[in-house]
């Protein structure tokens, strides 16, 4: 197999709130964030956090997709500044107000057109990054009057995709103070299919896998501190035989997202990037029927991430597609009235074959250039040139 | 007015025009520059010789009210010094000179309790010993009123809440903006309501008694001699009701000692004590009070760029402390005024 090295910039993704999925092939990661608003005047430092809850359920399940529900449950442990605390006057107030009286009357009314350029600047509110949350002893709090904020998130997601199903994972947790009293939580969890290409839609229907392909992703407007994953979703998928090569020609709509912590001190550090691209496939040596296929399949694997530079994502991942050219219930329903000759031959057993990249057939660039000859002409030629 | 009558030195301080002395009768000591102006010393008095930069009719109405003050015997503003053709201020090579005759003093300390009740005491009695001095022509001639003003100015935030609530915020000023938005905006209604309730749109506390305002309390512009406060600069002059400088003096020292309550019904008692307000002017006092002013001010220096982030966000924390101290304090304010 052969790697195929290709670019692609990402735009960085609003972040929502409270919830942002990102739905791939085989995977789903949702991302669940809070603000709360502490009833204090000013934090003084966020001590620390313990999971007390994670449940789910899969209260649906059909036709290759999962509905998984469940409960979500923290305590923040944070401490309050003291009334002796707060010394800081501003002594310059009186010169602030005369000037501020000065310029009420005379500045011109603000428009978002002409205000300078906004600066980045790294906050100087604490934050933690974890992958995981170890048990904590709540009694070495309560004697040092720290308070604890408890937080019970619901969370709801769909999961697509053929495979063995997982258990979701919390995979990310981020805490922070994110302005004088206000304690921001991200929380990304995973839900995921181990890909299995033995299961028994791929194994019936004709499957391809596509040579591994490396991308290099380029994320603008952030810096990555870690990469937690990279998601592919397809859709609007259509298909034509190329009339060259008479191969199958698939088209689809992809979007590429990658999750990772951001490097940008303050605020939101789960951040997510996506690119919306056309995807163009051509299935060499896959047979192609007289009509299209009703359904289209395909599973996204990432075999491995990188993280190259504070911009920049290498991203190694293998695609199998499967196309079923009649839908399993209806052929099943439809056997008795058809005829042995119609379903034999197009519909054979189940093909997972991994093909070598589409190359070019000898003369073909020659054909191409030579726009006078026909069709049937070149087709002449390049089989003269195969008797060679 | 006073005619000085004392020789003239031939030395010349560094920058000061030689002509400027020699059109008044000043023998001085020593001398030394102090931004835009000199202090001078002799024997007996002490001087203040000030450059004016800007306009001069607005410096001439501000010199005529000094010298209307000092003339019925009000001792909370320093005396203007006349030239020897009698003339309050003078234009040498270009340049506007006056000069101040100075009590000895001492610097005004806003965090001391009792120099900001002088101060109330006096601006009590400037106010009221100002009521005979009418301007022949109103150089600031400003048609907005104030609830125009702060209508427009919560706009602005508002528009500012918006944006930032669809971007992702760069910073900790930005953060301590979005986090502190419906406080201070909610204050600035309640401001405008007061105000309104004041009926100063239809012109009532707002106009009804314009009077002469000093419009500027920086502690640099006040001073402490033994007759009470010194109202320094009259130059930043300004028409319009006296809550106006009773609103502006308050917040400017007020959030020195935390929006103390007790300090601020003395403030207010020791005002009373020359001057009087009227529950319409009480209610509009109430209600400028409240305004937040700053909020709009660190803002406005952040969209143009005019200070340095970490700086503004200091100051922003410093100012969110403030207006929870003066919420409360307002508070209770509303019942006892």
């Amino acid at each position: 197999m052969r790697d195929i090295k290709s670019k692609c910039e990402l735009e960085l993704d609003p972040v929502f709130y409270p919830w942002q999925l990102i739905q791939g092939e085989g995977e789903t990661w949702l991302i669940l964030r809070q603000k709360k608003k502490i009833n204090t005047r000013e934090i003084k430092e966020v001590r620390n956090i313990s999971l007390d809850m994670f449940n789910w359920s899969v209260p649906y399940k059909q036709d290759g997709r999962s509905l998984y529900r469940g409960k979500i449950k923290f305590t923040v442990y944070y401490m309050d500044k003291n009334e002796d605390d707060f010394n800081v006057t501003n002594e310059e107030a009186a010169d602030e107000e005369s000037c501020c009286r000065q310029l009420l009357y005379t500045a011109k009314a603000f428009h978002p057109e002409n205000m300078k350029k906004r600066e980045n600047i790294p906050s100087a509110f604490s934050g933690t990054v974890l992958d995981e949350i170890k048990p904590i002893e709540e009694q070495s709090f309560e004697s040092n009057g720290v308070a604890a904020w408890n937080t019970e998130i619901p969370w709801q997601a769909w999961l697509y995709g053929e495979g063995e199903e997982q258990e979701p994972k919390v995979v990310k947790i981020h805490v922070g103070q994110v302005g004088l009293r206000t304690i921001l939580l991200e929380v990304v969890i995973r839900l995921y299919t181990k890909p299995d290409l033995r299961l028994a839609r791929f194994e019936k229907t004709k499957s391809m896998l596509l040579p591994k392909e490396e991308i290099l992703y380029t994320i603008k407007e952030d810096e990555i501190q870690e990469v937690i994953g990279v998601s592919v979703n397809r859709a609007f998928y259509s298909s034509s035989v190329d009339p060259l090569t008479g191969c199958l020609s698939l088209r689809d709509l992809k979007k590429t997202t990658v999750i990772f912590v951001s490097a940008k001190k303050g605020g939101e550090k789960i951040m997510t990037a996506s690119s919306l691209s056309n995807e163009h496939t051509k299935m060499a040596g896959f047979p192609v029927p007289l009509f299209p296929p009703a359904v289209y399949r395909c599973l996204n694997r990432v075999l491995d991430i990188l993280k190259v530079d504070s911009d920049k994502v290498l991203c190694k991942n293998e695609c199998l597609w499967s196309l079923e050219y009649e839908i399993e219930d209806a052929k099943e329903q439809r056997e008795e009235k058809l005829t042995p000759a119609a379903t034999a031959g197009d519909y054979g057993p189940a093909q997972v074959q991994a093909v070598v990249p589409l190359r070019k057939r000898p003369g073909e660039k020659w054909l191409k250039n030579n726009e006078k000859r026909s069709k049937t002409q070149a087709k002449t030629g390049m089989l003269l040139k195969i008797v060679k | 007015m006073r005619s000085m009558g004392i020789e003239t030195e031939k030395v010349i301080p560094e920058g000061m025009p030689a002509e400027l002395l020699a059109q008044y009768n000043i023998n001085f000591r020593s001398c030394h520059k102090q931004e835009n102006a000199w202090y001078v010393e002799n024997e007996h008095d002490s001087y203040l010789i000030y450059e004016h930069q800007g306009n001069t009719e607005k410096l001439e109405t501000a010199l005529k009210w000094q010298d209307y003050l000092t003339g019925r015997g009000f001792t909370g503003v320093p005396k203007v010094v006349e030239n020897k053709a009698g003339q309050l201020y003078v234009i040498v090579e270009g340049r506007t000179f006056f000069i101040n005759e100075l009590p000895s003093k001492v610097e005004f300390n806003g965090k001391k309790a009792e120099n900001l009740l002088l101060a109330a005491e006096g601006l009590g009695r400037l106010h009221e010993t100002s009521r005979g001095f009418y301007i022949d022509k109103v150089i600031n001639n400003k048609k907005e009123s104030w609830p125009k003003i702060f209508q427009e100015r919560l706009t602005s935030l508002l528009t500012l809440f918006g944006m930032l609530k669809q971007e992702r915020v760069r910073n900790d000023f930005e953060r301590l903006y979005v986090e502190n938005f419906d406080f201070l905006y909610s204050q600035g209604q309640e401001a405008l309501q007061k105000m309104v309730m004041a009926g100063c749109g239809a012109g009532h506390a707002e106009h009804s008694d314009r009077t002469m305002l000093v419009n500027s309390f920086r502690s640099r512009e006040l001073a402490v001699c033994d007759k009470g406060v010194l109202f320094l600069n009259l130059r930043e002059w300004d028409t319009g009701s006296k809550t106006n400088d009773l609103a502006l003096f308050i917040n400017s020292y007020l959030p020195l000692h935390r929006w103390d309550q007790g300090l601020l019904r003395k403030i207010m008692e020791r005002y009373r004590k020359n001057n009087s307000l009227n529950t319409c002017e009480n209610v509009f006092l109430i209600g400028q009070l409240r305004f937040p002013s700053r909020y709009w001010l660190y803002t406005y220096q952040y969209l143009n760029g005019l200070n340095s982030i970490p700086e503004l966000t200091q100051q922003f924390k410093s100012y969110v402390h403030d207006c929870y101290w003066r919420d409360r304090c307002l508070d209770s304010m509303e019942s006892w005024l």
